[in-house]
C-alpha cells in the first residue's frame, strides 16, 4: 500500500499524564514522519518571575515548574541567583542539597521504571516498583514535611537540617534499596519480554544525540558521558567526583536504544544510594543558611545587579536556569527556564522513525518525557477525508498485543 | 582545556568582552567557570563555528532574551568538554540586536538541537532568524495574534489579555 496517513496523537499523550502533541506519517504499520508540538501546559512562569514575584517568592513558583523535579528548578535557580550575589553556601547545605537531590532522582527514576512497565503491559511489575518507590516518598516526607512540594530550598541555603535521627532513619532505607535493588535488576535486565520490547527499538545513534543536545539519561544511553554533575560539578558533587553511567559499564556494549534507556537509570538508582551514603559520613558540621534574617537577604537582592546561570543534573538530564537582576528592581530583570525534556523532544524524531504505532508509548516514555498523557488519538484518512478515533485503551490494547504476540513467538 | 586557553583564543580571533565567573564548591572548593562574552552582531556566525574548533559538537542548552528598553539581548548558552570530571567550561555569547532591526542568524544549520529555543525566542521576542526554515509557533498556540510578543517590555507586550486568557480561548474554539 503507498498511501500514507497522518496521525495526531495528543494533546494528550501515550506515555505520561500531560499533554503533548505528535503527528505522525505513517505507512501502514510504519512511521515515516514525525512531527512535534508543545505549549499546551505553558503557564508563563518566567513571566511571574519577571513580572509580579520577588526572587523569593520565585524558588516556590520554580518549585511548581514540574511536581517531579520539583528540587532542581529551585536548586538550579538559587544557584544561579546565589551567583549574582556572591552569597557563600555553607557546606553542610551543599551536602543537604544534595541527599535531598538524590532521593529525587531515586524516586523519580522508580517512578519511570513503573510507567515504562505499564507501557508494555505489565502491571504486576508497575505496581511492586510503585511500591518499591514510596518507601524514599516516605523519607522525602520525613525530612522536608511533604512527599512533592519540598520547600526546602532558600538563597543561601536549606530550610531544614538532618538530625543524627533523620540521617539514621535515610540510612535505613538506603539498606532497603540496596537490598531490594537485584529484585528490580533481575524484572527489568533479565526478563525476555522486557528485553524483546525494548531491545533496539527506538534508537539514537550517539551522534544524533550529540547534533541534538540530548541531555541525562537519554544521552548517556547513547553512549555520550554527559552528566552535569561530573563535567560542571556543584553542591557536594564536587568532593564526591561522580563517574556519568553509560550502559557499557553494564555489559560493553551501547545500542542506544530503549533498553540502555532502562539500565543507565537502574544503575543510577545505585549511584544515587552510594552518594546519599557517602554524604552523610561525610556531613561537615555548622550552619544550613547564609543569611537567617530574610528582610535583609530581601534588601540584598534588591541592591544587586548581574547574571548568573545554574546548572543542575534533573533526573531527566541537564537543568538551566539563566538570572539576571537590576538594582532597585524585586522581580528578575530576565528569567529563563530550561527542562531536560526541552532537548530532550528533538531526540523523538529519530528514535521514532521506522518504528511500529505499537512502540510509541514505550519510546516515548523512554525518554521520561516531562510534560505530558493521551487519551485519544484521531486517524485522519487524508486520501479518503475520513476520520476516526482510537481511544488511549485501544492503543494501549494494540502495545499488550505486542507484548503478547511476541511472547508467544519468540520462545 | 582550561579556562585561560579558551580567553586566550577567543581574545586571539574576536573582539569581545569577556568577563569570567568562578565559583567554588564543597569541601575541596573545586572551582567551577562559567565565560562570558559578548561580542557584535557581524561576528555572531564565526564565533560559533570557532566552538566547533573547541570540541567537534559543542553543547547547546539555551537561548535567554533579555529586553533592554531599546534593545534585546540574546544570551546563547554553549559548554564544551564534557566527559571528564570537572572539564566542562560554560561559554555563554551574548549579542545585542536593536529593537529596529531585530535579525539574527538562525546556528540550525551548524546545531540541529536549537531549533525549539530559536523558535521559542522568535514568537516570545519576536527575533526574526535568517535562514530558520521552520518558523510556526512552539509553546503560543497557533492562533496568537501577531506582533504580540510575551517577553517583551514595550508596547508590543499583550497588555489586554492578562488575565483573559480563558475568553481568548473561548471566542476561537466555539465548536468544542
Amino acid at each position: 500500500m503507498s498511501e500514507n496517513y497522518t496521525i495526531p496523537i495528543g494533546p494528550l499523550h501515550p506515555a505520561l499524564h500531560e499533554p503533548i502533541t505528535l503527528k505522525l506519517e505513517v505507512s501502514g504499520e510504519e512511521i515515516v514522519g514525525v512531527d512535534i508540538f508543545c505549549s499546551q501546559v505553558h503557564r508563563g512562569i518566567e513571566w511571574i518571575g519577571m513580572n509580579r514575584n520577588n526572587a523569593i517568592q520565585s524558588i516556590y513558583l520554580a518549585e511548581r515548574v514540574c511536581g517531579i523535579c520539583n528540587i532542581s528548578h529551585p536548586f538550579c535557580m538559587v544557584d544561579a541567583v546565589e551567583k549574582v550575589t556572591n552569597i557563600e553556601v555553607p557546606e553542610r547545605a551543599q551536602y543537604i542539597r544534595t541527599i535531598i537531590a538524590e532521593l529525587e532522582r531515586i524516586h523519580s527514576h522508580l517512578l519511570w521504571a513503573g510507567v515504562a512497565a505499564h507501557e508494555i503491559g505489565f502491571d504486576t511489575v508497575f505496581h511492586y516498583t510503585w511500591a518499591l518507590r514510596e518507601s524514599v516518598m516516605d523519607l522525602v516526607e520525613y525530612l522536608t514535611g511533604n512527599r512533592v512540594t519540598k520547600a526546602i530550598f532558600m538563597i543561601g541555603g536549606v530550610r531544614r537540617d538532618i538530625s543524627e535521627e533523620g540521617a539514621k532513619k535515610i540510612k535505613e532505607g538506603m539498606r532497603f534499596y540496596l537490598e531490594n535493588f537485584h529484585k528490580i535488576e533481575e524484572i527489568y535486565l533479565h526478563d525476555p519480554t522486557i528485553r524483546m520490547r525494548t531491545r533496539d527499538v527506538g534508537i539514537l545513534t550517539k551522534k544524533d544525540a550529540l547534533k541534538l543536545c540530548a541531555v541525562g539519561p537519554v544521552a548517556r544511553a547513547s553512549g555520550v558521558p554527559k552528566d552535569v554533575r561530573q563535567d560542571y560539578p556543584y553542591a557536594a558533587y564536587a568532593d564526591y567526583g561522580l563517574k556519568a553511567i553509560t550502559p557499557d559499564m553494564y555489559n560493553g556494549e551501547v545500542h542506544g536504544d530503549v533498553f540502555d534507556r532502562i539500565i543507565v537509570r537502574l544503575l543510577e538508582v545505585k549511584q544515587s544510594v552510594d552518594i546519599i551514603n557517602w554524604a552523610l559520613d561525610n556531613m561537615p558540621s555548622g550552619s544550613i543558611l547564609a543569611e537567617k534574617n530574610l528582610v535583609k537577604l530581601k534588601i540584598m537582592l534588591k541592591k544587586a545587579e548581574g547574571e548568573g546561570v545554574g546548572r543542575v543534573e534533573a533526573p531527566r538530564g541537564e537543568d538551566i536556569h539563566y538570572v539576571r537582576l537590576k538594582a532597585g528592581e524585586e522581580p528578575f530583570l530576565s528569567w529563563k527556564i530550561r527542562a531536560p525534556t526541552y532537548n530532550n523532544v528533538l531526540p523523538w524524531i529519530p528514535m521514532l522513525l521506522g518504528g511500529q504505532i505499537a512502540d510509541v508509548p514505550i519510546v516515548a516514555a523512554s525518554t521520561d518525557p516531562c510534560m505530558s498523557c493521551l487519551n485519544r488519538v484521531t486517524v485522519v484518512d487524508t486520501n479518503k477525508k475520513k476520520e476516526f478515533e482510537i481511544t488511549k485503551e485501544y492503543m494501549h490494547e494494540q502495545s499488550i498485543k505486542k507484548t503478547r504476540r511476541l511472547m508467544r513467538n519468540g520462545q | 582545556m582550561n579556562v585561560s586557553d579558551i580567553v586566550g583564543e577567543i581574545e586571539k580571533n574576536f573582539k569581545a568582552e569577556i568577563k569570567v565567573v568562578e565559583r567554588e564548591y564543597g569541601k575541596k572548593k573545586v572551582k567551577q567557570s562559567t565565560i562570558f562574552v559578548r561580542i557584535e552582531r557581524g561576528n555572531f556566525r564565526k564565533f560559533v563555528e570557532f566552538l566547533f574548533t573547541l570540541q567537534q559538537y559543542p553543547h547547546f542548552s539555551v537561548i535567554s532574551a533579555t529586553d533592554l528598553g531599546g534593545e534585546v539581548e540574546l544570551v546563547y548558552h554553549f559548554s564544551v568538554g564534557y566527559g571528564d570530571f570537572n572539564g566542562e567550561k560554560m561559554v555563554s555569547l551574548g549579542v545585542t540586536l536593536p529593537k529596529s532591526d531585530l535579525r539574527i542568524e538562525s546556528i540550525t544549520d551548524l546545531i540541529p538541537g536549537a531549533l525549539i529555543s530559536e523558535r521559542e525566542i522568535h514568537e516570545m521576542v519576536g527575533v526574526e532568524f535568517i535562514g530558520l526554515k521552520d518558523t510556526r509557533h512552539f509553546f503560543l498556540p497557533e492562533n496568537w495574534p501577531e506582533g504580540k510578543y510575551p517577553w517583551r517590555r514595550d508596547e508590543t507586550f499583550p497588555d489586554e489579555m492578562l488575565n483573559k486568557l480563558y475568553e481568548t480561548w473561548r471566542e476561537v474554539d466555539k465548536n468544542e
